[in-house]
């Protein structure tokens, strides 16, 4: 199986005033195409900073970030910007909707910038509502649905242009143990037939489970978790 | 066009910030409108104007004797002298106020450019108490040919003792820039038998007309001359003077309406860069979901300027349509005949309209155009 995302010795620090704050050092990782893994640790371990150095939002200070082929180091702010609308779905903590646009108005949103038709934007839209089973709430605004409901909209928005890598931060972080599980098993399907690599960000361990493989960060390093279910 | 219904969205997530930006703009452009059509009236009047036409009439007020009539038409270069004087009055009710030019038989021949045929300046000859009514307000009174109805006016009184000046609308004729309300002229004979004895046989005004025009100062000068020592010295404005509003003020309007247009697009440039500045505030976290999704740069300050342009160019429109149906209904409240300035929507004050909405929504944009443009995403996801 290809590495769909290959970290090598991957070192970044950030700038708090004149103080630099080492978070990566020299990390390493290889994720094949087609996996779904969770990546746990404390606050300030590095997690995020993986997921946003893996999604193009960030750059490292040193070593290659290469996602599905792409060397991401050597891409511009505007290169990047064109990957990431082919290449990742992003799905977030707090869903980060759009909240006077409707459903199918914010799962529309990553296809404004294709050159597809208003009618093949409609179709896509309404399939990938039906995939997070939500087609009868495509006209209902965010502030009409429940969290879970605004989650699978995100997790809809997020797959809707179709890319291989999905990230998610923290996904089921503001949502309660049944709807978190709802959402996990529609992460788990997608992962497992619509094969998208996935890359999950969390805290909880029992979301993690979810997760065909699971890591730790811990003081800018890389462990692997023993599996205890998949 | 797809990106329309995101803009429309971000525009009315506040609704009420939304349209009293919009109303703001509005107000600003038919301000802008007004004055800057004003201006376009003010240059018009000044075009119009010819170089070989005065206005001469009492230097310390009042009426000036006919009889020096003759005695300026024998003035060398002054081709012709006509007479015209006026009743300031109302119709039935003191607040339809109204007033009539008498005109003479030589204010045909001085002022010709008026659209008054022949045939139909005859017809205030031949009936003394004829009027020649413009189509604006023959449409505010009502009035057709053969209609008869009485003027009072309190200022000019009858030698019977009245002050009711009765008229019979012999034509009705179209209207002239430079009576923006419209005109009625009457029979400057009927006007001056009928009032008291102490009036007869004086006028307000006469017109003069040179025949050379690059002499008319010069002969203006020497009418002054020539009866500033007698009963009734006389004062001379060009016609040029007379409707320069600059000349004639001693003020520069033109520049003063500049200002207040100028004021006005301030104001709606500070209140819409406020806006989008705490739209944009309010916002950022979207943006860089956005962004994240695959945004780019442009499309998201392409976004922001769009927000921005939207309630300008709107507002524009709505206040220069404001601005169009204000200079259209004014006329209707004004009495006719006094030259009083009415805005004219010509098509450069639209155009000026839509380039400072153009620019106002630019500039309001820019800066938090800048601020995305900077954005980090990461460190705008993060709420940091």
């Amino acid at each position: 199986m290809s590495a769909a995302i290959s970290l090598r010795n991957v070192v970044k620090a950030y700038k708090r005033g004149k103080e630099s704050v080492p978070v990566l050092h020299g990390l390493s990782l290889e994720i094949p195409a087609g996996q779904f893994v969770s990546l746990m640790g404390p606050s300030g371990s590095g997690k995020t900073t993986i997921l946003n150095l893996v999604g193009g939002l960030d750059h490292a200070n040193s070593g290659e970030v290469i996602v599905g082929g792409e060397h991401l180091e050597t891409l511009s702010g505007g290169q990047l910007t064109k990957w990431r609308a082919g290449h990742v779905g992003f799905i977030f903590q707090f869903y980060n909707l759009m909240p006077m646009l409707s459903a199918a108005g914010n799962v529309e949103l990553p296809l404004l910038l294709t050159s597809l038709s208003k009618s093949e934007r409609a179709r896509r839209v309404e399939i990938a509502l039906e995939i997070v089973g939500l087609k009868d709430r495509a006209s209902h605004k965010p502030g009409e649905m429940s969290g879970g409901q605004q989650q699978r909209v995100g997790i809809a928005r997020a797959i809707v242009a179709d890319p291989p890598l999905l990230l998610c931060d923290e996904p089921t972080g503001d949502l309660d143990r049944a709807t978190a599980d709802e959402i996990l098993s529609l992460l788990q399907q997608l992962n497992r037939q619509h094969k998208k690599t996935i890359l999950m960000v969390t805290h909880d361990p029992k979301a993690a489970d979810h997760a065909s493989r699971q890591m730790e960060t811990d003081k800018g390093q890389l462990f692997e978790r023993a599996l205890v279910s998949a | 066009m797809k990106y329309f219904p995101l803009v429309w969205a971000a525009i009315m997530r506040k609704p009420t910030r939304a349209v009293l930006t919009l109303l703001s703009v509005m107000l600003a452009f038919t301000l802008f409108g007004l004055t800057i059509g004003m201006n376009a009236t003010f240059a018009k009047f000044k075009e119009d104007a010819r170089d070989d036409r005065m206005f001469v009439f009492a230097r310390f007020s009042g009426l000036v004797p006919v009889a020096l009539e003759r005695q300026i038409e024998s003035m060398p270069g002054v081709e012709m002298v006509a007479s015209s004087s006026g009743i300031g009055g109302y119709i039935k009710d003191p607040k339809n106020r109204v007033f009539v030019q008498m005109m003479d038989d030589k204010v045909a021949k001085v002022n010709p450019e008026y659209p008054i045929t022949p045939a139909q300046w005859q017809m205030i000859r031949d009936d003394r108490m004829g009027m020649l009514v413009s189509k604006m307000q023959a449409d505010r009174w009502h009035l057709k040919p053969g209609d008869t109805f009485v003027i009072a006016s309190p200022m000019v009184k009858k030698l019977d003792g009245t002050m009711s000046w009765t008229f019979k609308v012999a034509a009705v004729t179209p209207d002239m820039n430079i009576f923006g309300q419209g005109y009625m002229f009457g029979n400057f004979d009927y006007m001056d038998k009928a009032r008291t004895l102490s009036d007869q046989s004086k006028t307000g005004q006469f017109r003069v007309k040179v025949s050379d025009p690059t002499k008319t100062a010069e002969i203006a000068q020497q009418i002054e001359d020539k009866f500033a020592n007698s009963a009734t010295p006389l004062q001379t404005l060009t016609e040029k003077v007379a409707f320069d509003v600059t000349a004639n003020t001693g003020m520069d309007i033109a520049a003063v309406d500049r200002d207040v247009a100028l004021a006005g697009m301030f104001m709606v440039l500070f209140l819409t860069a406020n806006s989008l500045a705490q739209a944009v505030r309010e916002r950022f976290a979207e943006f860089a979901t956005l962004k994240t999704i695959g945004f780019s740069d442009g499309g998201v300050i392409g976004l922001v300027f769009a927000e921005a342009a939207v309630p300008c160019l709107l507002g524009a429109g709505l206040g220069i349509g404001l601005a169009t149906i204000i200079s259209n209904i004014i006329p209707h409240f004004l009495p006719p005949g006094q030259g009083l300035p009415i805005p004219t929507m010509e098509v450069m004050v639209f155009v000026w309209a839509f380039l400072c909405a153009a620019l106002v929504a630019f500039i309001s944009a820019a800066l938090p155009a800048l601020r995305l443009r900077q954005m980090d995403i990461a460190t705008a996801l993060s709420g940091r």
